[in-house]
């Protein structure tokens, strides 16, 4: 062999996307490098002890989960573990507000003290928007429920219903029956069919433009009940469901698996089966899709007080890392970890975020502001759904709300 | 000197000038100069994320393994000692890496299913084959692929192999002389 053959062909051997991969990369560790120059000695914001670790979730892998000491030992000489990160029961949540989970029992509505509550046997669980109520499915029935269990009300539908969401007016609520869209008021009654054919992705409400005064839990007037939604051909269609107007349609260059509104419906995310893509209020893309493999595909979940986005992604290594994408492209890696993340909200102040981890049985709170400050809460299943276990077990996590 | 004069120095520089430039840029960055950072990165990058993909022949965990290289450099960046070179520092974390999710990789192709193995691109399914030496370097095992990254991409001598790798010098010398006899022979006359 030539030798200097072989270093010209090692030279020019094509390296995929080799460009593209340089640029997010350095976006990431330039994010990396300012939040270590803060947290670095001498600098105001430093904490003894603490080195900087934006972007280093997979430190906070060895922190929290005993998979995470597949990592590499370099990491662990850096960081020492830090076991008060990590809880074996949900005692309270890190700020206030109530999460909504669902094991194979039925939702749960945990409270911001830890103390929790089983709803009953309903599936596929949603918030109301002040946490009056959980609209929830049984079946072909369409119930909302109250936070101590009792059914306020209840729909029957022809299909099976899934995915209910309550508008953010709090008049309506938008629901799948089979693969149709459907929408009832508030109350249970005037249930209609809004699309006899739709795929097989949750509807989501365009939050409202201006707050509601204290007080005040719904909201009325034109333009107030607008619904984004996934049509049977993958394209997305914002309407006015009161009136049934199309406001805008947009056909991603892959299937939509989920819809996220940015506050104040200023713009519409839209993660497909390989790209996220960001529309403005009128439907028209705010910037390139950020593209990605195929078989990454996480979820998203909008923050309810600025423009940033959270995502999971499956990395190809195995891993699963928790993104923070800021409005103006910049990437913040903010958490990672060996396997599958699932789900994904944000407290209801948009200042810490949730996601489920399966493989480790936990739920993990993040503060995108202070990565290093994650908490782990480990035993989940057991915790939801006594006598179960294993990955599959592992709970859904619907929604974290606001205080009662 | 701060970031933006250690910049200047290695842009208008030598090679013989190279070394103390980039003493120049740690400890800029080690004082918190983005640029001097960035610098850092720019230098060492390409070549760093090249090698893993040669490695692990995987374009998803390539940027991965490189990605996580950088940010443990720098978590490490302020008890860095400025004497030593800072590319075989980075470039031993890459190849170890990469070796790593490669004997993990092969480990887990028989561990799960077909149907998970479809999903995932790899030396079986992806189209890396492209270059003819991508593909002759699938023939070879990691620990073998990184010897002669390190040796023909990277540029280190068997010696500094041997301390990189901490394998015994005669080791790196015979898996660089079967690497490459099995190199000649994917390749045929294409690498003469």
């Amino acid at each position: 062999m030539n030798e200097d053959r072989l270093k010209r062909l090692l030279d020019s051997a094509p390296v995929p996307e080799e460009e593209q991969v340089e640029e997010r990369s350095w976006r990431l560790l330039e994010t990396a490098f300012e939040d270590h120059r803060a947290a670095s000695p001498g600098h105001p914001r430093a904490r003894r002890g603490l080195i900087a670790l934006a972007g280093a979730g997979a430190a906070l892998a060895l922190v929290l989960t005993p998979a995470g000491a597949k990592v590499s030992d370099l990491i662990a000489r850096v960081v020492s573990p830090a076991e008060k990160n990590t809880s074996s029961s949900l005692r309270k949540l890190p700020t206030g507000g109530r999460l909504l989970v669902e094991s194979a029992k039925g939702p749960w509505i945990v409270q911001s003290d830890g103390s929790r509550r089983r709803l009953g046997a309903y599936g596929q669980a949603s918030w109301s928007p002040h946490g009056l109520y959980v609209a929830a499915a049984r079946g072909n029935e369409l119930a909302a429920v109250d936070p101590l269990g009792a059914v306020h009300w209840a729909v029957s539908s022809a299909g099976w219903v899934s995915d209910p969401r309550w508008s953010t007016s709090g008049v309506r609520v938008a629901y799948l029956s089979g693969a149709s869209l459907r929408v009832t008021a508030g109350d249970g009654t005037a249930d209609r069919l809004i699309d006899p054919a739709v795929a097989k992705v949750a509807p989501a409400w365009r939050p409202l433009r201006h707050p509601l005064v204290p007080g005040q839990t719904l909201a009325t007037g034109p333009g107030t009940n607008v619904l984004a939604y996934v049509s049977a051909d993958g394209t997305v269609r914002a309407i006015n469901t009161d009136s049934g107007r199309t406001l805008w349609t947009y056909r991603p260059p892959q299937t939509p698996i989920e819809l996220a509104w940015l506050p104040h419906g200023d713009g519409l995310a839209i993660l497909t089966s390989a790209s996220l893509v960001e529309l403005n209020g009128s439907g028209a893309p705010l910037a390139p899709a950020r593209s990605f493999s195929p078989d990454s595909r996480g979820a998203i979940a909008a923050s309810p007080t600025d423009r940033r986005i959270a995502e999971i992604r499956r990395l190809r290594s195995g891993r699963s890392v928790l993104l923070l994408l800021h409005p103006k492209g910049a990437s913040q890696r903010l958490f990672s970890g060996p396997g599958s993340f699932r789900d994904l909200a944000w407290s209801p102040d948009g200042r810490w975020l949730v996601l489920g981890w399966p493989g480790a049985d936990q739920l993990v709170f993040v503060q995108p502001g202070h990565p290093r400050s994650a908490q782990a809460i480990a035993n989940i299943t057991r915790q939801f759904d006594p006598g179960g276990s294993g990955p599959d077990r592992f709970p859904r996590l619907n929604g974290w709300c606001c205080a009662p | 000197m701060n970031g933006e004069a250690a910049i200047r120095s290695l842009a208008t520089g030598n090679a013989a000038t190279s070394r103390e430039t980039e003493r120049r840029l740690i400890r800029a960055a080690q004082e918190g100069s983005a640029d001097a950072f960035e610098e850092l990165f720019r230098d060492h990058w390409p070549r760093a994320h090249r090698a893993a993909y040669l490695v692990v022949h995987d374009a998803a965990a390539a940027e991965d393994i490189a990605q996580e290289a950088f940010l443990s450099a720098l978590r490490a960046l302020h008890r860095f000692d400025r004497r030593r070179p800072f590319g075989p520092w980075l470039h031993r974390i890459v190849v170890n890496r990469a070796i790593d999710w490669t004997r993990s990789r092969s480990l887990r192709r028989e561990e799960v299913g077909v149907e998970e193995l479809e999903g995932e691109s790899g030396l079986a399914s992806t189209a890396p084959y492209s270059g003819a030496v991508v593909a002759a370097l699938a023939s070879l095992t990691p620990e073998h692929r990184a010897v002669v990254v390190l040796r023909y991409l990277l540029d280190y001598t068997p010696g500094e192999i041997a301390r990189l790798l901490e394998l015994p010098r005669g080791t790196v010398n015979s898996r660089l002389r079967r690497g490459l006899d099995q190199l000649e022979k994917q390749l045929g006359g294409e690498a003469r």
